[in-house]
């Protein structure tokens, strides 16, 4: 099989579409009302921080993936327990996504469309497109992931007549604390999601670049949502952007005049394909890796009808929907998102050391 | 190929089936285009939704058809929720109704006085509603009566009626509020809402929309209607709250008090600021406007700059009477904020906004609100003096 490679400017595409993909939609810091933009920059910070770690992780284990470096970490067995549940954690990541998706589709455009279907549809493009290999994904991110900034551009200056700066004030009226929670939400979601990259390291063609790309491409992405976040403070005012199930929806429907869902679909459908398909790639990729099978793609579709199942299961309504997003995920992304990802660099650290000791 | 070629066919034939787009679809005639809701509290508690529903083929002038008859029709449920009274339209007019043209949302009176935040939820949570739809209320009828006036300068009353609303960058007496602003400043902290009201000229006669005019507007305590304040009124709450584009002030000649003479404000522009000094807030109020001279009936001066300082001044008291009659009605009559200046503590002045902030209208009644006006006049049309008969 013909080894698969990204360069450097596609591996930044996919990583700036993954986390501007569904963020753009739920707005990541609405719960810190007027402070958001204060708990945006906070977990945007950590989430630099966190990024840097995966990347350290592996430059220390160059050319392994996130299931061999467990391996060669935590031992065969207890490696392979966390390869499985990094396994289960991405496709899981993948089911909610889709339901995210799904839901706003149903809410906004598709009222009367069964979710199944809808899911099933993003799914099924989302098979295509890795069953043509990831690097073709990364490809079509190339010409599409530039859209994205233009449309939501095109939202913000529409509504930009609405801008109250005195919207942030007053600062900290609440406190730090709750500024402190919500950039912890925003570290786990989006930026600490990216550890489904350590599974696509190991296509990037030069891997000296990867320090570059990778910061680069979150400065620009947590630019972007930064934008996003303090729209919606000072146009739609915070209490509103707190009440909304989806304030980039209600950003477009404050545009004067014409009718602009198209561009928050464009946003919708870029953003979170590329995201999904990240995630049931990683997925794949480390199931395929685990159970020593040489080709990720004659798993995909079963990998993917198990994640569009998972989506529906998820939560009986848009409430637990919302309630776990904002409570329990944080928690629950916790151990793979930060915990893991730390014990491992120290492993890697130590056994860095003790080798170059060995040889000297 | 050809193997290729086969199922390629097939499912592009399948597709042409199933993907035509027809399975749900709406035909203009099978909906109800609604151009207007008009929203009414019944005696009994109940909910009334009126709707103003567009009828296509009258709506098209030189359409055979056309002259047969109004281009429109309403139509009136109750429910105990405005979702009951939806259905139940549906119900009794038996089309699905299409709500993305609506002009105005009308709140009637007895609903206003009883509370708007509750029934407006609706219009929020249902995706298929405008956000930028005007609101306005009713005064001395309900809803439902004034949407069975007729226009004779439109097709359809519920455009006349928007028009009179947008109106309001010529005349600044009208206060323009979106859907989506009113959804906000019931929700501000220290602020109360004003919207703009109709009402008849004439108790009995309310067949044509002629006989309505925008000339009051109600005055809402935490979502509730408290009273009405007259369109000179509007004029300095819309100047305080910098939202004047264009509107006239009329005034004596200084030099001559029996001549009259207008100014009209090309731009407003105002600045409402709080102090805080010795644990007592201070509201401050700047209006800085610029002006042109629009109508002169006094023949025996030129405008010279001296004369042109001494209109200015005149024009600036003029308003400042206005503001401070409209501050001092804000705090002795309805003893609440209409100004926001509840927000602007709120928003610089956190720490006592906390000590004051469960009966911030009751420290609004005593504050007080300095207001300063400044005019400047620019310009004086194409003629200095008026001509005089000799």
């Amino acid at each position: 099989m013909q080894k698969v490679r990204l360069s450097g400017i596609q591996l930044g595409m996919l990583f700036v579409g993954f986390l501007y993909g569904s963020s753009s939609l739920l707005n990541p810091a609405f719960s810190a009302l007027q402070d958001g933009w204060l708990a945006f920059l906070i977990g945007w910070m950590l989430g630099i921080i966190i990024i840097a770690v995966y990347i350290s992780i592996y430059l220390l284990n160059p050319s392994q993936t996130l299931i061999g470096i467990l391996k060669s970490n935590f031992g065969r067995f207890l490696g392979t327990v966390i390869g499985i549940l990094y396994a289960w954690y991405f496709l899981h990541l993948a089911a909610i996504v889709l339901r995210d998706f799904g839901e706003f589709s149903l809410l906004v455009i598709l009222p009367n469309t069964p979710l199944p279907f809808i899911i099933g549809c993003f799914a099924a493009l989302c098979v295509y497109s890795l069953k043509k290999g990831i690097e073709v994904t990364a490809r079509t991110g190339e010409l599409l992931i530039p859209l994205i900034p233009l449309a939501s551009l095109i939202v913000t200056l529409g509504i930009a007549r609405l801008i109250d700066f005195s919207n942030i004030k007053p600062v900290l009226a609440n406190g730090i604390k709750p500024v402190l929670t919500t950039g912890f939400g925003v570290l786990s979601f989006p930026f600490g999601e990216t550890v489904c990259f350590l599974m696509v390291f190991p296509l990037l063609r030069k891997r000296s670049t990867l320090r570059k790309t990778v910061f680069i491409s979150t400065v620009i992405a947590g630019l972007l949502l930064l934008i996003i976040v303090v729209r919606d403070i000072l146009a739609l005012n915070p209490q509103l952007t707190q009440r909304a199930a989806f304030p980039a929806e209600l950003a477009s429907k404050l545009f004067p005049v014409i009718n602009i869902y198209p561009l928050i679909l464009l946003n919708l459908l870029i953003g979170g394909t590329i995201k999904v398909i990240v995630c049931l790639y990683a997925s794949a990729a480390a199931i395929t890796e685990l159970s020593g099978l040489s080709d990720y793609k004659a798993l995909l579709s079963s990998i993917t009808g198990f994640s569009v199942t998972l989506s529906i299961w998820l939560y009986d309504n848009v409430m637990q929907m919302f309630e776990f997003a904002v409570s329990t995920y944080p928690y629950y992304a916790l151990p793979f998102q930060i915990i893991i990802p730390v014990l491992l660099l120290i492993i890697s650290i130590i056994r860095r050391t003790s080798e170059r000791r060995k040889t000297s | 190929m050809n193997k290729i070629k086969l199922p390629i066919l097939a499912v592009a034939f399948i597709a042409i089936l199933f993907l035509t787009g027809c399975w749900d679809n709406n035909d203009v005639s099978d909906v109800a285009i609604v151009t207007a809701i008009g929203i009414d509290k019944l005696e009994d508690g109940r909910l009334a939704m009126t709707w103003q529903i567009l009828k296509p083929e009258a709506a098209q002038p030189g359409m055979e058809g056309g002259q047969a008859g109004k281009a429109y029709t309403n139509y009136t449920a109750a429910g105990l929720t405005l979702n009951e009274a939806h259905k139940e339209l549906i119900r009794i007019s038996g089309r699905k109704p299409f709500y993305g043209h609506i002009q105005v949302i009308l709140l009637g009176e007895k609903l206003a006085k009883e509370g708007i935040a509750e029934f407006i939820d609706i219009f929020e949570r249902q995706y298929e509603f405008n956000q930028t739809v005007k609101v306005l209320l009713t005064k001395d009828m309900t809803a439902q009566e004034l949407l069975e006036a007729e226009s004779d300068l439109e097709n359809l009353p519920a455009i006349h009626l928007m028009n009179l609303v947008e109106a309001n960058i010529f005349t600044g007496k009208v206060i323009d509020l979106p859907f989506f602003k009113l959804v906000m400043e019931l929700e501000r902290e220290g602020r109360s809402t004003v919207i703009s009201a109709l009402s008849s000229k004439s108790k009995n006669d309310k067949s044509t929309i002629k006989e309505m005019q925008i000339e009051y507007a109600g005055i809402f305590r935490k979502g509730k209607l408290i009273g009405y304040i007259n369109t000179v009124q509007v004029q300095s709450l819309l100047f305080i709250a910098n939202q004047i584009r264009q509107t006239l002030i009329t005034t004596e000649h200084p030099l001559s008090p029996d001549k009259q003479i207008s100014v009209e404000i090309v731009r407003g522009q105002a600045k409402r600021e709080v102090s805080l000094s010795e644990g007592r807030i201070k509201g401050i109020v700047y209006v800085d406007a610029l002006a042109r001279i629009a109508e002169v009936h006094e023949t025996q001066y030129s405008l010279k700059p001296d004369i042109a300082k001494i209109i200015e001044s005149e024009t600036a008291g003029r308003i400042k009477q206005n503001l401070v009659t409209l501050i001092d009605m804000a705090q002795d009559n309805y003893g609440t904020d209409i100004f926001g200046f509840g927000e602007l503590v709120y928003k610089n002045e956190y720490g006592f906004w906390k000590s004051v902030k469960d009966d911030w209208d009751e420290y609004f009644v005593h504050m007080p609100i300095d207001v300063f006006v400044d005019v400047k006049i620019k310009r004086a049309g194409l003629i200095d003096k008026p001509s005089k008969a000799r």
